[in-house]
């Protein structure tokens, strides 16, 4: 402990050294940019943006790049409020209820309890990270091909909170998800799977084209029937800063959201994206009002957004304390501790503590820069729903399209998010929930190739699924948020019945 | 809804029996991996199929019907029309035009009638957004039909 705050201390004369300091707000600025324009994920912001790193030391070299990948999780939530402008695929679910928010006019607390939730997140989780990290490290590591798994049944099982109305249609959301995700390269084999002879097809079906095109490009479909029809409402903003009261809402769910997100994160290949959908289920299966989730919900912002920051520390662990890339936006994090001659291994908290302690110290600052930065840009954010709206979409438009075009210079994507947006355009006609498109794109190749390569190492015997606890309890958890509001509503309707029938309370 | 559902139904059902029989086509090839690359595919084709069945015999029928008329679907497809036509224009004729053109035909689409103050918004805006990624972020964006024009 005293040793732990020892080394923080020295973390903190490298941290605040100007250039350093510098270098923080820098990479924050970047990544909030990059956050806010859509398609351009941390992961590809960051590779994008790693010659700016050349000539400079390790320290500054990583402090600029984790910058930039906090940065961009703290931006992502902005157009999807504003504009359901899913900037990053882990912000699908801030649309949920964050833009319900906007549409009553209330983008402005929602925008400040996902910067606030964001800071608490990032900053518990550095804490987290600082004293659990390398127990719990070693226990992410225990995560097989069955227990993967396992956490993807559960991942699935929280479509039952996403699915509104009707389970059938979230169900067929959820396999259209999964087809899209199965589309490429079986790695495994080597074989192409439903790309139709197309080589761009190969890599795979992009998330960011798919949450742009069913979100964004559906969205202003949506509207531009609205304005032909002439009932398009205008947002009116009611208030930008968030109340006392909104703030008490949500602490609990951001510190539930931290909770999860920062162990989420840490286990590998789950992601944020999964940690933010695990958020936004956990507080729509314990609220007491479920149905307030979806329509503006303030708990359905803070939660996710929290659980997405602190994933993003969670992801850190893996790389810092065993030296492993456990996610796309660490492994660009390792080739550029490569490029700068620091070797991730085990040792790296002994033989390079000038860098990780840099790191750590710099997370602390980064955080309170990017509250600092964000809590006055919300003022000039909601703005942005004062332009009109025939220049608006247009406009959200075209960035989209960029923020798309920019990740693989490939036309094709461009239109298959056009022809997404026109299927979810369709979906939203018909009742089709959206998100567990999203969630089964994102689930559908981690959740094939466990359950192969679980098989593969026990030679088909099944039971392999089963043996680990905590698989077990994971199984357990899908099968309790699956069956769990059927019973609480069963529960609670023998209660209400006798009340209605008789019109008087039961004793 | 009743109606809309069973011919969604019929929809989803082929969707998945396709998809299916596609996934079925996939070969084999599994050594040493019991499930092999078909299974899963297999799978989903049967649940999508199912799910398109369930919908036909049993149509939900909770809420009214949306209207999906042709005066209102007439503009949505117009702009898909755009939108693709901006992203396969968008590598040879460059992003800066590509934008500007796109830029003026949807927001004359969505009720600009003002051809400077369009011409202007589109033009400020789609040379902006250009430098904001070349110059300040780095990301190469086409330049396309410009680049005879010498520009830096």
């Amino acid at each position: 402990m005293a040793e732990t705050l020892q080394h923080l201390g020295y973390g903190f004369t490298i941290a605040l050294q100007p250039i350093n300091v510098l270098y923080a707000f820098l990479g924050c600025l970047v990544g909030t940019l990059i956050g806010v324009l859509p398609g351009i994920g941390p992961a590809g912001g960051m590779a994008l943006l790693i010659p700016l790193i050349y000539g400079k030391s390790a320290a500054s070299a990583v402090i600029l790049l984790a910058g930039i990948y906090y940065g961009a999780m703290y931006g992502g939530s902005t157009t999807s409020i504003l504009l359901n402008l899913p900037g990053e695929a882990a912000s699908v679910v801030t649309t949920l209820d964050g833009y319900q928010m906007a549409k009553q006019g209330r983008a402005g607390p929602a925008l400040c309890i996902a910067a606030i939730g964001s800071f608490i997140a990032g900053t518990l989780s550095v804490v987290f990270l600082m004293f659990i990290g390398p127990p719990l490290a070693r226990f992410a590591l225990r995560f097989g091909p069955s227990e993967s798994f396992a956490l993807m049944v559960f991942g699935l099982s929280t479509v039952s909170s996403l699915a509104g109305s009707s389970l059938l249609k979230g169900t067929i959301s959820t396999v259209l998800g999964l087809m899209l995700a199965s589309i490429g390269l079986d790695l495994p084999t080597g074989l192409q799977r439903y790309t139709f002879g197309i080589d761009k097809l190969m890599e795979g079906f992009d998330i960011i084209v798919a949450a742009i095109g069913l979100f964004a490009v559906s969205e202003i479909f949506t509207a531009l029937e609205e304005i032909s029809a002439g009932t398009l409402e205008r947002v009116k903003v009611s208030r930008i800063w968030i109340s006392l009261r909104d703030f008490l809402d949500s602490v609990g769910a951001i510190l539930r959201g931290t909770a999860l997100g920062f162990i989420v994160g840490a286990v590998p290949g789950a992601a944020h994206v999964t940690a933010s959908f695990f958020s936004y289920a956990l507080e729509k299966r314990f609220s007491m009002h479920p149905e307030t989730f979806g329509r503006g919900e303030i708990r359905g912002v803070a939660g996710p957004e929290s659980a997405n920051n602190a994933a993003a520390s969670g992801a850190l662990l893996p790389l810092l304390t065993l030296g492993l890339p456990a996610s796309t936006v660490t492994a660009v994090l390792y080739g550029a501790l490569l490029m700068v001659g620091v070797r991730p291994s085990p040792f790296l908290f002994q033989r390079h503590p000038d860098v990780i302690w840099g790191l750590v110290a710099s997370m602390y600052v980064g955080n309170i820069m990017l509250l600092i930065l964000n809590l006055p840009l919300v003022g000039i954010f909601v703005r942005i729903l004062s332009i009109p709206p025939r220049w608006l979409l247009p406009i959200v438009l075209t960035i989209s399209f960029v923020g798309v075009y920019s990740v693989h210079n490939s036309a094709l994507d461009l239109v298959l998010a056009t022809l997404l947006g026109l299927l979810g355009y369709l979906m939203r006609k018909f009742n089709y929930p959206l998100a567990p498109v999203i969630l089964g794109l994102v689930l559908g190749d981690l959740l094939e190739q466990s359950i192969r390569q679980a098989l593969m190492i026990s030679g088909g015997e099944i039971g392999i699924l089963f043996q680990s606890s905590i698989s077990k309890l994971l199984f357990a958890l899908a099968l309790v948020v699956t069956f769990a509001p059927m019973i609480l509503r069963h529960l609670r309707g023998q209660e209400a019945l006798p009340t209605s029938q008789n019109g008087e309370k039961r004793a | 809804m009743t109606k809309a559902d069973r011919v969604w139904g019929v929809v989803i059902l082929v969707f998945g029996g396709i998809y299916l029989l596609e996934g079925i086509r996939i070969p084999p090839a599994a050594i040493g991996d019991p499930l092999g690359p078909r299974t899963f595919p297999t799978i989903l084709g049967i649940v999508m199929a199912a799910c398109g069945a369930y919908l036909i015999l049993r149509p939900e029928a909770r809420t009214a019907p949306p209207a999906l008329q042709r005066r209102v679907f007439g503009p949505v497809l117009a702009l898909s029309v755009l939108l693709i036509a901006y992203a396969l224009s968008l590598a040879w004729m460059g992003y800066p035009v590509a934008t500007c053109l796109f830029l003026l035909g949807a927001a004359w689409m969505m009720g600009e009638r003002s051809p400077i103050r369009a011409g202007l918004i589109a033009l400020l805006f789609s040379v902006g957004v250009h430098l904001l990624f070349t110059r300040f972020l780095n990301i190469p964006l086409p330049i396309g039909l410009l680049e005879h024009l010498g520009l830096p």
